[in-house]
């Protein structure tokens, strides 16, 4: 795949936000910034944790974000949500992130060019015990996994994905597609 | 790209898929895809699953962390910024420069006094001068010191026959000393918190020419312990105490070095 640039989400729109507590953070406000993290947080982590396949790292990655929001705040002037500013911050975050890069190369030895969800055979199973859904993305390999979770899961479009992944739509959706294919035969096992 | 036509088979439908679920196919497409999954049952129920994926996907629950990650988030937010940023450092020079300035201020207003009460008083023979503002010159000569060994061979000190004259006080000294050394602290304590941030070379230089004005102002001091009262120490010794001022003040604007 190929390098990923990504930059900062800034909004250059007129200063605007219906969240008080947005306004009150980026002005230096540390308590409206706990009271936006506790209101996000669960979100931010649950897109770092199905990213990254690993609990652990999406913890240390939602901490990451927030710090980078904090530092970041007085670049948002309410063009879109906080939480959708938020959300792509998140994104980017986890995309730069180079410890999860390489903690995965180790788990996902043969990441793309494996044909299969990885784990499968290691992991134990009991009779009548289907994987679920979750289990089961966290078991894509790393591309597959962060194209069906922007796409399926978090809604974002091909062309924003690819944008994020400096990659062409023709690649997002090729990776999606694997990835469906990857889950409907882990689910039916 | 989307593909114009199906083969009507299980390996066309799978073929146009991925194209049927994005909505990239073609009507043509899509009717070819629906009608052979109504005929085929294994390809319905791929279909099916596919779907369901999707659809099961998006519905898939929030995630909650393990433990409040809020502590660490906080401990990383309320790190003190190291850098000092350019915003804060003129207005601590700015702050430190409004009493020198006011001294200074006080000074020239004193001495343009002074002098135009004694310049009417002498013109109208008045032999009085008050006390508080002028003292007499005193006997002692000045000591030369090593700058001025050259200058002092060539003209002599003051004798005591020189005809009685007045001249100011140490007011210069009195104001404007203490308010120097009480900025060249202040200054000092900034330019040495952004020691790491400047050039070896630059802290080099710094350093040395610091050397060279500490070197004159100590020996200013030396001359007025013997000769408090002389006003051309005086002055040298406000000069050299100004000039550290201005190097200390230029060293905390100094940019950063990468």
């Amino acid at each position: 795949m190929a390098a990923v640039a990504i930059s900062e989400p800034v909004m250059t729109a007129p200063a605007y936000t219906a969240d008080p507590d947005v306004a009150l953070a980026a002005a230096g406000d540390r308590r409206a910034f706990e009271r936006l993290y506790r209101v996000h947080t669960n979100r931010v982590f649950t897109l770092c944790a199905r990213m990254v396949a690993d609990r652990t790292r999406a913890e240390e990655l939602t901490q990451d974000v927030f710090v980078r929001a904090w530092e970041k705040l007085h670049l948002f002037r309410g063009e879109s949500a906080f939480g959708t500013w938020l959300h792509r911050l998140t994104v980017n975050v986890v995309l730069n992130d180079r410890k999860t890069e390489g903690r995965q190369r180790s788990r996902f030895e043969d990441d793309e060019d494996g044909d299969g969800i990885d784990g499968l055979a290691a992991r134990p199973t009991t009779p009548g015990d289907r994987m679920d859904l979750e289990m089961a993305v966290n078991k894509l390999p790393k591309g597959a996994r962060r194209v069906f979770t922007l796409h399926d899961v978090e809604g974002y479009k091909h062309e924003e994905i690819a944008e994020m992944l400096g990659v062409t739509t023709g690649a997002t959706k090729a990776q999606l597609h694997r990835a469906r294919m990857l889950l409907r035969e882990a689910l039916s096992k | 790209m989307t593909t114009p036509t199906m083969t009507p088979d299980c390996d066309g439908f799978a073929n146009a898929l991925s194209e049927y679920l994005e909505g990239d196919a073609t009507d043509a497409v899509r009717a070819a895809v629906e009608a052979h999954a109504l005929a085929c049952t294994s390809c319905a129920a791929l279909l099916a699953d596919l779907q369901g994926i999707t659809t099961n996907a998006s519905a898939l629950p929030q995630l909650t962390p393990s433990r409040d990650l809020w502590n660490g988030i906080a401990e990383r937010i309320d790190a003190p910024v190291i850098p000092m940023s350019a915003p804060s450092v003129r207005q601590v020079v700015r702050r430190t420069w409004v009493r020198p300035a006011l001294a200074a201020a006080a000074l020239v207003a004193i001495t343009a006094g002074v002098t135009h009460y004694i310049t009417r008083a002498s013109l109208t023979s008045t032999a009085v001068v008050p006390p508080v503002a002028v003292v007499p010159i005193v006997a002692a000569p000045v000591e030369p010191t090593a700058e001025f060994t050259s200058t002092a061979t060539e003209s002599p000190a003051p004798t005591p026959t020189r005809p009685p004259s007045t001249r100011l006080a140490s007011s210069s000294i009195d104001i404007g000393e203490p308010v120097l050394d009480s900025e060249i602290s202040k200054l000092r304590r900034i330019v040495n918190e952004r020691r790491s941030q400047l050039d070896p070379k630059t802290i080099a230089v710094l350093e040395q020419s610091m050397v060279v004005i500490d070197s004159a102002i100590a020996q200013s001091r030396a001359a007025l312990v013997k000769d408090p009262a002389s006003g051309f120490l005086a002055t040298q010794l406000n000069r050299s105490l100004e000039k550290k001022v201005d190097l200390l003040r230029t060293a905390t604007l100094l940019p950063a070095s990468d």
